[in-house]
């Protein structure tokens, strides 16, 4: 009489598990990091950050814009101006006002194309260049505001 | 002679793994339901939101504002050159803010905040230039949708000698 080998079924029970176990899981990471990529996209450009974002363009335009260019023709890749204490900046009390009710952590006047700031990973939080990545630039306008603001949200804006 | 059945071994091990397979099939649901549900009442709120600051800005920005009248706790009033005028109110109890001639409902489950103003001059008055800033602040929350402010929050700059706010 032949045996019969009982312990093959075990085997093929453990891999059909394993494999499905495998595809389930990666289903479920994949699922996670779309949803993380989803919510942080309702974290750019909001409606409300657009509109402070034209309001410091709207003070910027008035107060020194000319300026900041020339200063930025002289080959910097960007100026920081959260502290408004850039002497390219007039009336500097409103900038300080401005900053304050618009809750901006961080704003910076750079050119269109951010590419030169992508890799300043010492100087800039990760979330906010993960904005900048996000951003479409092209070499239409050439100067955009760059805000991060204190809820965490981000919006950019083209002169 | 045939042995029938499975060993305890290979009963426990198979339980074992398909349970794992389930609990995990499980949390994929509940994620996906819940994420789709909380998705739908942010966008709702998002876009409410947005149309509502569409709308009070496009006033504030155009129309030359001259007044800004305090017509109750919940209510401002905005006077423009052309003669015409836009109340901005806030309902708290039928969850309603209304501007102009555009009401905006909310969902029942939000809370609205009474609407709060604020205003900051620059250290010295200039001419022909914005040299001062009124806030308007209504918050908006949703108690499922944490550290999240659907709520209007209005930034006008003016020039003090040319807009005059009315308490």
């Amino acid at each position: 009489m032949k045996k019969k080998q009982k312990g093959f079924v075990l085997v093929e029970t453990l891999v059909v598990s394993l494999l499905v176990l495998t595809v389930l899981i990666f289903l479920f990471l994949q699922l996670n990091t779309i949803n993380l990529n989803y919510q942080k996209s309702f974290r750019y450009n909001t409606v409300e950050g657009l509109y402070s974002a034209n309001n410091m363009k709207v003070y910027i335009l008035k107060n020194g814009y000319e300026n900041l260019v020339k200063e930025m023709n002289e080959k910097k890749s960007y100026i920081d101006i959260t502290n408004c204490q850039n002497s390219s900046l007039n009336n500097t009390s409103q900038c300080s006002n401005l900053i304050k009710a618009l809750q901006i952590k961080k704003i910076l006047f750079t050119t269109d194309n951010v590419e030169s700031l992508l890799t300043q990973n010492e100087v800039f939080e990760q979330k906010f260049l993960d904005f900048m990545k996000y951003m479409k630039t092209n070499q239409e306008n050439k100067y955009r505001l760059i805000i991060a603001f204190e809820n965490d949200t981000y919006a950019t804006i083209k002169f | 002679m045939k042995k029938n059945g499975f060993t305890l071994v290979e009963l426990i091990t198979t339980f074992a793994l398909i349970s794992a397979i389930v609990i995990v099939l499980v949390q994929l649901v509940l994620n996906v339901k819940n994420t789709y549900e909380k998705l739908g009442v942010k966008t709702e709120l998002l876009q409410t939101q947005g149309t509502l600051l569409d709308k009070v800005y496009t006033s504030l920005l155009t129309k030359n504002v001259q007044i800004i009248s305090y017509c109750g706790e919940n209510c401002l009033e905005f006077y423009y050159q052309n003669g015409t005028s836009e109340r901005l109110t806030v309902d708290r109890e039928n969850k309603i803010i209304s501007f102009g001639k555009h009401t905006a409902s909310f969902l029942d489950l939000v809370k609205i905040s009474s609407l709060e103003t604020s205003i900051s001059y620059a250290q010295k008055e200039l001419v022909n230039k914005e040299d001062a800033i009124f806030e308007i602040h209504i918050p908006v929350t949703v108690s499922t949708i944490h550290d999240q402010d659907f709520g209007i929050h209005v930034i006008f700059q003016y020039n003090q000698n040319m807009v005059s706010i009315v308490k």
